[in-house]
C-alpha cells in the first residue's frame, strides 16, 4: 500500500492501516532502543514513545520523502533525548552476573546470553552517535548509504564513524575481560 | 604501512570495500603485527555477536504499539506546510521592509528618500491631529447632528434639574 495512502487511513482512524506500520518497523526500532539503552525495560519504554511521536506527527511526514529515513530520524533524536535525561541514572544490565547452570546445553545457552549482555553493555557505553551508526549497521544490517540517507550524513563520515565504533568496542571487549566475546 | 592507517582502514578491510593494492598492504602488516591480527580478530567477533543482538519484539510491548491508535489523537497542522512558508516569507519582508524605512528615515544614506519620509511622517502626524480635534469637536458639539436627533425641548429645559440636590455653582460663586 502506498504510504500516503496509509497515513491518509491512520489519521481517519484506521486500525489497520496502524497495525500494518507497527507490524513493519516496530522490531527495527525495537532493537535499537534495546541495543541503546542496554536494557529491555528503557527499550520498551523508548519504543513505545517513539510510536506515540510517529503517530501524533504522521500527518507532518511529507509524501515526497522516504518515510523509513523520517522514522529513523525521529527514533535516533528521541534515543539521544533519552540519554540525554538519564545519563545520570543508567540503568545497564550487569557485565559480570554470576551465571549458575545444571544443564550443559543451557550453559552453552547462557554463556551465549552472557557475552550478548556483555556487548550490549560495552556498547551502551559508546558515545551515543557512535551507537546509533553501529547499531544501525551492524545490528539492523543497513547499508551505509542507508544510514547515511536516513541521519542525514555525508557516506565518508558515516564509515569512518562506524569504523571509530567498532574499534572503540574492540577495545573495550580486549580490556573488559579475560573470558568470553 | 604503519598500525594507524590500518585502524582508520580496517571496517573496509574486513567488509572489503578497499581496492586490491590497499587491500594486499593491509594484509601483509596483519601478517608482520601481532597487535593489529588480534585487533583484526576482535572486530570480526564482535562484528559476527553484533548478529545476535537483534530480538523480536515483547508480545505485551507490541500490544501497547497496536493500541497507540486507540488512545491518541493525531495532531492535525492548524495551517498546512505551504501556507506556513507562505506566512513566514510575508513575515520577513514585512520584517525587512520596516528596517528599510527605519534606517531611510533615521539616517541620510538616500536624501530623496529620506526628505520623503519625513514628509509623509509629518502629514501623518498633522491629519492625525486633525482628526483627533475634529472628534473631539463632534462629541462635544451641541449641534452634534446624531445627538440632535434624540433631544427634545423637555429634556433640554430639564438639563439642570438632573441632579437637584447638587450644589448650585454659580449660587456659590455669588455666594
Amino acid at each position: 500500500m502506498d504510504i500516503k495512502m496509509q497515513i491518509e487511513q491512520i489519521a481517519a482512524g484506521d486500525p489497520e492501516a496502524w497495525n500494518m506500520i507497527v507490524d513493519r518497523y516496530s522490531k527495527g526500532i525495537y532493537n535499537l532502543a534495546l541495543n541503546f539503552a542496554g536494557n529491555p525495560d528503557d527499550a520498551a519504554d523508548i519504543t513505545q514513545d517513539i510510536f506515540i511521536k510517529l503517530f501524533s506527527n504522521i500527518q507532518k511526514f511529507s509524501p515526497d520523502g522516504n518515510f523509513n529515513s523520517w522514522l529513523m530520524r525521529l527514533a535516533k533524536n528521541h534515543c539521544i533525548d533519552f540519554w540525554r535525561k538519564n545519563r545520570r541514572n543508567r540503568n545497564v544490565l550487569p557485565l559480570n552476573e554470576e551465571i549458575r547452570v545444571d544443564d550443559q546445553d543451557e550453559e552453552k545457552h547462557m554463556i551465549d546470553r552472557m557475552d550478548v549482555q556483555k556487548l550490549r553493555g560495552h556498547i551502551n557505553q559508546l558515545d551515543p552517535e557512535l551507537r546509533i551508526l553501529l547499531i544501525m549497521r551492524d545490528v539492523q544490517s543497513h547499508s551505509y548509504q542507508e544510514i547515511a540517507a536516513s541521519l542525514d550524513l555525508p557516506l565518508g563520515t558515516v564509515k569512518s564513524r562506524i569504523n571509530r565504533g567498532r574499534l572503540k568496542l574492540a577495545r573495550m571487549v580486549q580490556q573488559g575481560d579475560g573470558h568470553g566475546l | 604501512m604503519d598500525c594507524n592507517w590500518v585502524e582508520e582502514n580496517i571496517s573496509r578491510y574486513i567488509e572489503n570495500d578497499l581496492n586490491a593494492s590497499d587491500t594486499k598492504a593491509i594484509a601483509a602488516h596483519i601478517q608482520s603485527c601481532a597487535d593489529c591480527r588480534q585487533l583484526l580478530e576482535r572486530m570480526e567477533k564482535v562484528m559476527f555477536l553484533c548478529g545476535d543482538l537483534s530480538e523480536d519484539v515483547p508480545f505485551f510491548l507490541k500490544n501497547r504499539l497496536y493500541n497507540i491508535i486507540e488512545s491518541q489523537e493525531p495532531e492535525v497542522p492548524a495551517i498546512s506546510e505551504r501556507t506556513a512558508i507562505v506566512l513566514k516569507w510575508a513575515v520577513a519582508m514585512v520584517g525587512s521592509l520596516v528596517l528599510l524605512l527605519n534606517l531611510l528615515y533615521f539616517t541620510s544614506i538616500v536624501p530623496s528618500a529620506n526628505r520623503f519620509l519625513h514628509l509623509a511622517v509629518s502629514r501623518i502626524q498633522t491629519m492625525a491631529v486633525e482628526a483627533g480635534a475634529y472628534m473631539e469637536r463632534i462629541s462635544e458639539s451641541e449641534r452634534n447632528p446624531f445627538l440632535g436627533l434624540f433631544k427634545t425641548n423637555e429634556m433640554e429645559m430639564n438639563v439642570d434639574n438632573v441632579f437637584p440636590d447638587a450644589p448650585n455653582h454659580e449660587g456659590g460663586k455669588n455666594g
